[in-house]
């Protein structure tokens, strides 16, 4: 048995580091290279698919975006998409599926779906992040892991009727609306208060089921006091169907659209520009003249990939993904860190956010619902929309 | 203790959900009574067990008092066995649950269409396998009863087990009942796990998906509902790789199977087995042959041959 004492000489040392050297440049080299999976729950399937696969295909088309400047945090970004079937039950197992290896899940699905997705992402303490929950009780309640950067829908409708009223010098309005559908239900009544507050009288309130396919009887009522303006609340597959049996009822009257930011595909199957003309939208404005270059970037690439207009789902899941590219440059979205600490990190960044993105400001609230900037416009065609006003929500 | 991930916990808990509203219409199907108002008798308990845990009721007495409303409600809607049968009662039942649900769409009690929301969780999956085990050791017992084989005469033929001395009024009823139990099992669980109620939740679709696990599983075996829940059910986290066409291959799986088995799985479950143990039985027949002496051999292959192919017939 030797007796000598086991020493290093310098030679040694320095081939042991050397040796570590080339092994962590390999490592990290390996690690860049991995890429960072970002994972997404999306009603792909069922009656929640024309909102769930056009904000996948938003979220796909950032994806692209990011990846080719870059990626986040150097590495390639690939999207796992999880269809929930529409399905809450099944929304909620994908969610508790993701949570403990990620440090936000994108939910691109419906709201009632995720109403219920919301208290397992507290409980298990995971950034979720809607680009459309257009019922803002859902984030309220869920707080403080749930997020949207949809803005409240009613909050915008009172200078909208106002600038409506105005251009269009109404005096008697009638709506039509989807009352089983909670989103809808909440902007009818801040357009009744809207309508009263401008003294504009309210002809009837008729109510639609959503399954409701049959728009005729609805159509007749409203148009039988003769009104002058007729808000059409519903969700988007109704919204085309009744604007078209208005028109085909001989009716002129001017219409307000609140829903008409989600619809321009299948306003592209209307041909006919009369059907269009008077209507108006209340929007945050993502296309058309006067966009920013990056919106206008958006809506040609979209089309020209997917062969379909983006709608207000697909625009703002796209712009979920450049936000998670911005916060990775703050240092807030640790890509590679899904520990509770760098779960914090990035609730911290969206609860102080106020960015801004390719389609304007978006300033979060205190509430987890974002605050920002509306358009009341004008649709005349399903590409062809004119400002009118800017309202900050 | 017993600790496991997230994802299995909501797996097992819904699972199970869906087995005691599938065993439910497995139920009234023995009977061939077509009873379909499973979703608004879980509604009903979903709904009255929330509304008094949040006015501070502790949770089992709460889920206690949703199961004894709707299964009082399913005895009352028993009663449309007296003038109704076939499609007419299956139309008229599930009227009653689109008018259940849309009493609280429209009316805007307990949350209205934006959902009765801040129920506290009481529920997991250790406390669903111990609701689960109770159910199946229930659901044993009343499958050895005599109740039970009248049950099942009055669905193979009212007029002949009227004949044999059964009240067919008297066994809808009870069908019923019991299916009312479940179903308030399913929507206390439901209602404590989720932490929301959303009317739209008990609507048409969730009945069709109860009817599919329900059909591809074994309408009329015990077992039934739990193997069309644990194929169904799981199977559709797994072909997320499908993207698009997932709900193809899935309705795909099911036609199969039920082209195979019009039994569905329980029944091809229960056709493997026979197949396996007469595979066996042939097999021990064979060794005893083998070994035996010429006479024997030639004696009593015969009646080997003869208890084997009874065995498999």
């Amino acid at each position: 048995m030797s007796s000598k004492p086991h020493t290093t000489s310098r030679r040694n040392f320095l081939v042991a580091s050397a040796l570590a050297g080339v092994a962590g440049a390999i490592g990290s080299t390996a690690r860049a290279q991995q890429p960072l999976v970002i994972n997404a729950i999306s009603s792909r399937t069922s009656f929640g698919a024309p909102f769930g696969n056009m904000m996948t295909r938003g979220s796909e088309f950032g994806v692209k975006w990011v990846n080719a400047a870059g990626g986040i945090a150097n590495r390639a970004v690939v999207l796992n998409t999880s269809d929930d079937g529409s399905d809450a039950s099944q929304a909620v197992t994908r969610m508790q599926k993701f949570a403990p290896e990620s440090s936000i899940v994108l939910l691109n699905t419906l709201s009632s779906v995720i109403q219920q997705v919301g208290p397992v992402a507290n409980e298990l303490k995971v950034v979720a992040i809607g680009p459309a929950i257009s019922l803002a009780k859902i984030v309220v309640e869920n707080r403080p892991w749930l997020f949207t950067t949809f803005p409240r829908p009613e909050l915008g409708v009172p200078s909208a009727v106002d600038e409506w009223v105005k251009v269009e010098n109404l005096s008697r309005v009638a709506v039509i609306a989807d009352m089983q559908n909670a989103a809808t239900k909440i902007q009818v009544s801040a357009f009744e208060a809207a309508l009263k507050k401008s003294s504009i009288q309210l002809d009837a309130t008729i109510s639609l089921a959503t399954q409701d396919v049959n728009f005729e009887p609805a159509v007749r009522r409203a148009l039988s006091s003769n009104p002058d303006g007729i808000v059409l609340s519903a969700l988007p597959n109704q919204a085309v169907g009744l604007l078209q049996s208005v028109r085909n009822a001989g009716s002129k009257a001017s219409i307000f659209l609140p829903t008409a930011a989600f619809v321009p595909a299948a306003f592209k199957t209307i041909t006919d520009k009369e059907t269009f003309s008077r209507t108006y939208s209340l929007q945050v404005f993502y296309g058309g003249e006067g966009a920013t270059e990056a919106s206008q970037k958006f809506v040609q690439g979209f089309q020209k990939q997917e062969g379909v207009l983006p709608d207000g789902s697909a625009a703002f899941a796209f712009e979920l993904i450049l936000l998670l590219q911005d916060a990775a440059k703050a240092g807030d979205y640790i890509a590679s860190d899904t520990s509770e600490n760098a779960r914090n990190r990035l609730r911290g960044y969206l609860e102080n956010l106020n960015w801004v993105g390719p389609f304007g400001r978006v300033k979060m609230g205190s509430d987890g619902v974002a605050k920002r900037e509306y358009f009341v416009v004008r649709v005349n065609d399903s590409e062809n929309v004119k400002l009118t006003k800017k309202i900050e929500g | 203790m017993f600790a496991v991930p997230p994802y299995v916990d909501g797996l097992v808990t819904f699972g199970v959900i869906y087995v005691l509203l599938a065993s439910a219409v497995h139920l009234t199907l023995l009977a061939n009574y077509l009873m379909l108002s499973q979703i608004g008798l879980m509604l009903i308990a979903a709904y009255s067990s929330s509304a008094l845990v949040l006015i501070g009721v502790p949770w089992i007495v709460a889920a206690l008092a949703g199961v004894i409303a709707s299964t009082i409600a399913a005895g009352l809607i028993g009663l449309l066995g007296l003038r109704l049968k076939d499609f007419p009662l299956a139309i008229a039942s599930i009227a009653i649950s689109e008018a259940l649900r849309l009493t609280i769409v429209s009316t805007g009690i307990l949350g209205g269409i934006a959902g009765l929301s801040g129920i506290p969780k009481a529920s997991n999956w250790q406390v669903s396998v111990l609701i689960l085990l109770a159910m199946l050791l229930s659901l044993a017992w009343f499958h050895q009863s005599r109740t039970c084989r009248e049950v099942i005469a009055l669905g193979d033929d009212e007029i002949s087990a009227r004949a044999l001395g059964s009240n067919p009024l008297r066994l809808k009823i009870l069908v019923s009942v019991l299916s009312g139990v479940l179903c308030g099992c399913a929507g206390a669980l439901y209602a404590s796990y989720v932490r929301f109620l959303d009317p739209n939740f008990f609507g048409f679709s969730t009945l069709i998906f109860i009817l599919v696990f329900v059909v591809v599983g074994g309408a009329r075996r015990m077992f039934g509902p739990c193997f069309g829940v644990a194929l169904l059910w799981i199977l559709p986290g797994y072909l997320d790789f499908l993207a698009d066409y997932r709900l193809i291959v899935y309705s795909v799986i099911v036609i199969v199977i039920l082209m195979i088995e019009p039994g569905g799985l329980a029944a091809l479950a229960e056709r493997l087995v026979r197949q396996i143990c007469g595979a066996a039985s042939s097999v021990q027949g064979t060794r005893h042959r083998a070994s035996g002496n010429k006479n024997q051999k030639l004696k009593g292959g015969l009646n080997e041959q003869q208890t084997t192919y009874d065995k498999s017939a």
